[in-house]
Protein backbone atom coordinates (compact mmCIF):
# COMPACT_ATOMS: atom_id res chain seq x y z
CA UNK A 1 0.00 0.00 0.00
CA UNK A 2 1.62 3.63 -0.78
CA UNK A 3 0.16 6.54 1.16
CA UNK A 4 0.07 10.02 0.12
CA UNK A 5 -0.55 12.88 2.40
CA UNK A 6 -1.09 16.83 1.90
CA UNK A 7 -2.30 19.72 4.05
CA UNK A 8 -5.88 21.15 3.77
CA UNK A 9 -6.26 23.86 6.28
CA UNK A 10 -5.77 21.92 9.91
CA UNK A 11 -6.31 18.46 8.44
CA UNK A 12 -3.84 16.00 7.33
CA UNK A 13 -5.53 14.38 4.26
CA UNK A 14 -3.90 10.90 3.18
CA UNK A 15 -4.37 8.87 0.34
CA UNK A 16 -3.97 5.07 0.36
CA UNK A 17 -3.86 2.99 -2.65
CA UNK A 18 -3.58 -0.44 -2.90
CA UNK A 19 -4.19 -3.33 -0.48
CA UNK A 20 -4.94 -2.90 3.36
CA UNK A 21 -4.43 -5.84 4.99
CA UNK A 22 -2.16 -7.18 7.61
CA UNK A 23 1.56 -5.63 6.59
CA UNK A 24 0.37 -2.53 5.39
CA UNK A 25 -2.21 -2.07 8.03
CA UNK A 26 0.89 -2.11 10.38
CA UNK A 27 1.90 0.68 8.44
CA UNK A 28 -0.82 3.03 8.20
CA UNK A 29 -1.19 2.40 12.23
CA UNK A 30 2.07 3.43 12.66
CA UNK A 31 2.40 6.30 10.10
CA UNK A 32 -0.83 7.84 11.74
CA UNK A 33 -0.09 6.72 15.47
CA UNK A 34 3.55 9.22 14.92
CA UNK A 35 1.53 11.55 13.26
CA UNK A 36 -1.57 11.94 16.25
CA UNK A 37 1.38 12.05 18.87
CA UNK A 38 2.92 15.06 16.95
CA UNK A 39 -0.49 17.06 17.34
CA UNK A 40 -1.79 15.99 13.85
CA UNK A 41 -5.61 14.86 15.75
CA UNK A 42 -7.79 15.46 12.53
CA UNK A 43 -6.95 13.34 9.80
CA UNK A 44 -8.78 12.66 6.49
CA UNK A 45 -8.46 8.85 4.72
CA UNK A 46 -9.02 9.22 1.06
CA UNK A 47 -9.87 4.93 -0.04
CA UNK A 48 -10.11 5.81 -3.62
CA UNK A 49 -7.60 3.70 -4.99
CA UNK A 50 -7.83 0.85 -1.92
CA UNK A 51 -8.53 -2.05 -4.53
CA UNK A 52 -8.31 -4.40 -1.60
CA UNK A 53 -9.42 -4.59 2.12
CA UNK A 54 -9.47 -7.54 4.74
CA UNK A 55 -10.25 -7.89 8.42
CA UNK A 56 -6.54 -7.09 9.76
CA UNK A 57 -7.13 -3.62 7.31
CA UNK A 58 -10.43 -3.02 9.20
CA UNK A 59 -8.61 -3.45 12.56
CA UNK A 60 -5.71 -1.13 11.88
CA UNK A 61 -8.69 1.79 10.91
CA UNK A 62 -10.35 0.87 13.88
CA UNK A 63 -7.13 1.03 15.92
CA UNK A 64 -6.25 4.86 14.43
CA UNK A 65 -9.76 5.86 15.05
CA UNK A 66 -9.78 4.80 18.77
CA UNK A 67 -6.45 6.47 18.89
CA UNK A 68 -8.00 9.56 17.46
CA UNK A 69 -10.99 9.57 19.25
CA UNK A 70 -8.94 9.26 22.87
CA UNK A 71 -6.93 12.85 21.91
CA UNK A 72 -9.91 14.22 20.78
CA UNK A 73 -9.36 14.46 17.33
CA UNK A 74 -11.57 13.73 14.54
CA UNK A 75 -10.84 10.83 11.75
CA UNK A 76 -12.93 10.56 8.34
CA UNK A 77 -13.17 8.35 5.50
CA UNK A 78 -13.87 8.80 1.80
CA UNK A 79 -14.74 7.56 -1.95
CA UNK A 80 -14.57 3.77 -0.94
CA UNK A 81 -15.17 1.97 -4.00
CA UNK A 82 -18.99 -0.08 -3.74
CA UNK A 83 -16.69 -3.09 -2.96
CA UNK A 84 -14.70 -2.16 0.44
CA UNK A 85 -18.49 -0.33 1.23
CA UNK A 86 -19.80 -3.62 0.90
CA UNK A 87 -17.14 -4.73 3.12
CA UNK A 88 -18.31 -1.77 5.95
CA UNK A 89 -21.50 -2.51 5.63
CA UNK A 90 -21.23 -6.13 6.26
CA UNK A 91 -18.84 -5.89 9.27
CA UNK A 92 -21.49 -2.97 10.28
CA UNK A 93 -18.14 -0.79 10.52
CA UNK A 94 -20.12 1.80 8.41
CA UNK A 95 -21.56 2.76 11.73
CA UNK A 96 -18.85 3.55 13.39
CA UNK A 97 -17.00 5.62 11.20
CA UNK A 98 -17.33 8.76 9.32
CA UNK A 99 -17.57 7.95 5.79
CA UNK A 100 -18.17 10.36 2.83
CA UNK A 101 -19.01 10.11 -0.94
CA UNK A 102 -16.05 12.17 -1.63
CA UNK A 103 -13.29 14.06 -0.13
CA UNK A 104 -15.12 17.20 -0.96
CA UNK A 105 -17.83 16.69 1.25
CA UNK A 106 -15.95 15.18 4.22
CA UNK A 107 -13.66 18.82 3.91
CA UNK A 108 -16.42 20.61 4.05
CA UNK A 109 -17.80 19.16 7.03
CA UNK A 110 -14.70 20.18 9.04
CA UNK A 111 -15.53 23.65 7.99
CA UNK A 112 -18.76 23.43 8.68
CA UNK A 113 -17.55 22.38 12.75
CA UNK A 114 -15.09 25.02 12.63
CA UNK A 115 -17.37 27.71 11.60
CA UNK A 116 -20.12 26.62 14.12
CA UNK B 1 -11.16 -28.10 -14.67
CA UNK B 2 -8.22 -25.73 -13.06
CA UNK B 3 -6.69 -26.93 -9.52
CA UNK B 4 -3.34 -26.12 -7.89
CA UNK B 5 -1.87 -25.50 -4.74
CA UNK B 6 0.05 -22.98 -3.54
CA UNK B 7 2.33 -23.51 -0.32
CA UNK B 8 3.66 -20.59 1.68
CA UNK B 9 6.44 -20.22 4.87
CA UNK B 10 4.56 -18.32 7.76
CA UNK B 11 6.21 -15.14 7.44
CA UNK B 12 4.41 -11.64 6.51
CA UNK B 13 6.26 -10.94 3.61
CA UNK B 14 4.02 -14.38 2.11
CA UNK B 15 0.86 -12.43 2.48
CA UNK B 16 1.49 -10.29 -0.63
CA UNK B 17 2.88 -13.14 -2.36
CA UNK B 18 -0.35 -15.22 -1.83
CA UNK B 19 -2.36 -12.47 -2.88
CA UNK B 20 -0.36 -11.98 -6.23
CA UNK B 21 -0.18 -15.53 -6.61
CA UNK B 22 -3.86 -16.54 -6.02
CA UNK B 23 -5.65 -13.39 -7.73
CA UNK B 24 -3.24 -14.63 -10.78
CA UNK B 25 -4.88 -17.86 -10.87
CA UNK B 26 -8.30 -16.73 -9.97
CA UNK B 27 -8.34 -14.39 -12.64
CA UNK B 28 -6.55 -16.87 -15.28
CA UNK B 29 -9.55 -19.82 -14.12
CA UNK B 30 -11.93 -17.25 -15.64
CA UNK B 31 -13.20 -15.71 -12.26
CA UNK B 32 -15.06 -11.64 -13.14
CA UNK B 33 -13.75 -9.25 -10.65
CA UNK B 34 -16.74 -9.25 -8.95
CA UNK B 35 -16.32 -13.18 -8.02
CA UNK B 36 -12.72 -12.93 -7.66
CA UNK B 37 -13.71 -10.38 -5.21
CA UNK B 38 -15.91 -12.70 -3.26
CA UNK B 39 -13.49 -15.53 -3.12
CA UNK B 40 -10.06 -13.45 -2.46
CA UNK B 41 -11.22 -12.28 1.16
CA UNK B 42 -12.37 -15.03 2.67
CA UNK B 43 -8.99 -16.76 1.63
CA UNK B 44 -6.89 -14.17 2.62
CA UNK B 45 -8.86 -14.06 6.25
CA UNK B 46 -8.16 -17.95 6.77
CA UNK B 47 -4.69 -17.42 5.16
CA UNK B 48 -4.02 -14.60 8.44
CA UNK B 49 -5.71 -17.02 10.66
CA UNK B 50 -3.54 -19.59 9.86
CA UNK B 51 0.01 -17.29 9.88
CA UNK B 52 -1.55 -15.23 13.30
CA UNK B 53 -2.93 -17.73 15.15
CA UNK B 54 -2.15 -20.97 13.65
CA UNK B 55 1.27 -21.34 12.97
CA UNK B 56 2.20 -17.80 14.59
CA UNK B 57 4.77 -16.16 12.28
CA UNK B 58 7.05 -19.72 12.81
CA UNK B 59 8.02 -19.33 8.89
CA UNK B 60 9.11 -23.07 9.38
CA UNK B 61 5.11 -24.01 9.54
CA UNK B 62 3.85 -23.95 6.18
CA UNK B 63 0.31 -22.64 4.68
CA UNK B 64 -1.25 -24.63 2.30
CA UNK B 65 -3.61 -23.59 0.22
CA UNK B 66 -5.68 -25.57 -2.58
CA UNK B 67 -8.17 -23.80 -4.97
CA UNK B 68 -10.14 -25.92 -7.63
CA UNK B 69 -12.54 -23.82 -10.08
CA UNK B 70 -14.92 -25.99 -12.59
CA UNK B 71 -17.76 -24.09 -13.94
CA UNK B 72 -20.23 -24.33 -10.89
CA UNK B 73 -18.10 -23.87 -7.92
CA UNK B 74 -14.94 -22.48 -6.51
CA UNK B 75 -13.13 -25.12 -3.73
CA UNK B 76 -10.89 -24.14 -1.41
CA UNK B 77 -8.67 -25.59 1.38
CA UNK B 78 -6.45 -23.29 3.98
CA UNK B 79 -4.40 -25.53 5.83
CA UNK B 80 -1.71 -24.70 8.55
CA UNK B 81 0.69 -26.62 11.16
CA UNK B 82 0.04 -24.68 13.86
CA UNK B 83 -1.00 -26.74 17.61
CA UNK B 84 -4.52 -24.60 16.59
CA UNK B 85 -7.57 -25.40 19.06
CA UNK B 86 -10.60 -24.79 18.10
CA UNK B 87 -12.31 -23.94 21.27
CA UNK B 88 -12.09 -19.76 20.81
CA UNK B 89 -13.94 -20.58 17.32
CA UNK B 90 -16.98 -22.29 19.36
CA UNK B 91 -17.18 -20.34 22.67
CA UNK B 92 -15.95 -17.29 20.86
CA UNK B 93 -18.01 -13.82 20.97
CA UNK B 94 -19.15 -11.85 17.58
CA UNK B 95 -16.41 -8.79 17.07
CA UNK B 96 -17.45 -5.58 19.49
CA UNK B 97 -17.79 -2.79 17.04
CA UNK B 98 -14.29 -1.12 18.22
CA UNK B 99 -12.83 -4.12 18.38
CA UNK B 100 -9.61 -4.06 16.22
CA UNK B 101 -9.78 -8.18 15.79
CA UNK B 102 -12.76 -11.06 15.02
CA UNK B 103 -14.22 -10.09 12.25
CA UNK B 104 -12.46 -12.97 9.87
CA UNK B 105 -14.36 -16.07 10.43
CA UNK B 106 -17.37 -13.77 10.27
CA UNK B 107 -16.56 -12.45 6.89
CA UNK B 108 -15.39 -16.32 5.85
CA UNK B 109 -18.91 -17.00 7.00
CA UNK B 110 -20.78 -14.53 5.25
CA UNK B 111 -19.52 -14.45 2.17
CA UNK B 112 -18.69 -18.26 1.41
CA UNK B 113 -21.19 -20.22 0.34
CA UNK B 114 -20.25 -23.78 2.46
CA UNK B 115 -17.74 -22.94 5.46
CA UNK B 116 -16.57 -25.80 7.06
CA UNK B 117 -13.41 -25.57 10.50
CA UNK B 118 -12.05 -28.31 11.75
CA UNK B 119 -8.32 -30.05 13.12
CA UNK B 120 -6.18 -31.70 10.59
CA UNK B 121 -6.33 -35.65 10.49
CA UNK B 122 -2.95 -35.51 13.18
CA UNK B 123 -5.12 -33.07 15.14
CA UNK B 124 -2.29 -30.58 14.22
CA UNK B 125 -3.41 -27.24 12.69
CA UNK B 126 -6.28 -26.39 11.43
CA UNK B 127 -8.33 -26.95 7.71
CA UNK B 128 -10.59 -24.65 6.24
CA UNK B 129 -12.55 -25.71 3.66
CA UNK B 130 -14.68 -22.87 1.76
CA UNK B 131 -16.86 -23.82 -1.55
CA UNK B 132 -18.41 -20.81 -3.63
CA UNK B 133 -21.32 -21.14 -5.94
CA UNK B 134 -20.22 -19.09 -9.17
CA UNK B 135 -24.07 -18.78 -10.17
CA UNK B 136 -24.67 -16.89 -6.98
CA UNK B 137 -22.70 -13.70 -7.58
CA UNK B 138 -24.25 -11.63 -4.99
CA UNK B 139 -22.95 -11.18 -1.82
CA UNK B 140 -25.38 -13.33 0.92
CA UNK B 141 -26.46 -10.74 3.71
CA UNK B 142 -27.44 -13.78 5.92
CA UNK B 143 -27.67 -12.62 9.61
CA UNK B 144 -24.49 -14.32 11.72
Amino acid sequence: MDISTKAWENVTVMYLSGRLDLSSGNRLKEEIKNRVAAGKITIHLNLRDIEFVNSSGLGALVSVMKEIRIQRGRLTLSDLADYVQEIFDITQLSHIFEIFTTEEEALNSYQMITSS
Amino acid sequence: MNKKNFVYPSELASEERMYDQIKEFLIEAGLTPRMFQKVMLPISEAFTNALVHGNEFIADKKIIISITVNDDVVLVDIIDEGEGDLSPLKYRKLSGPLEEGGRGIDLMSKLADRLEIRKNDDSRGWWISMTFDRNAHEYKQKQI
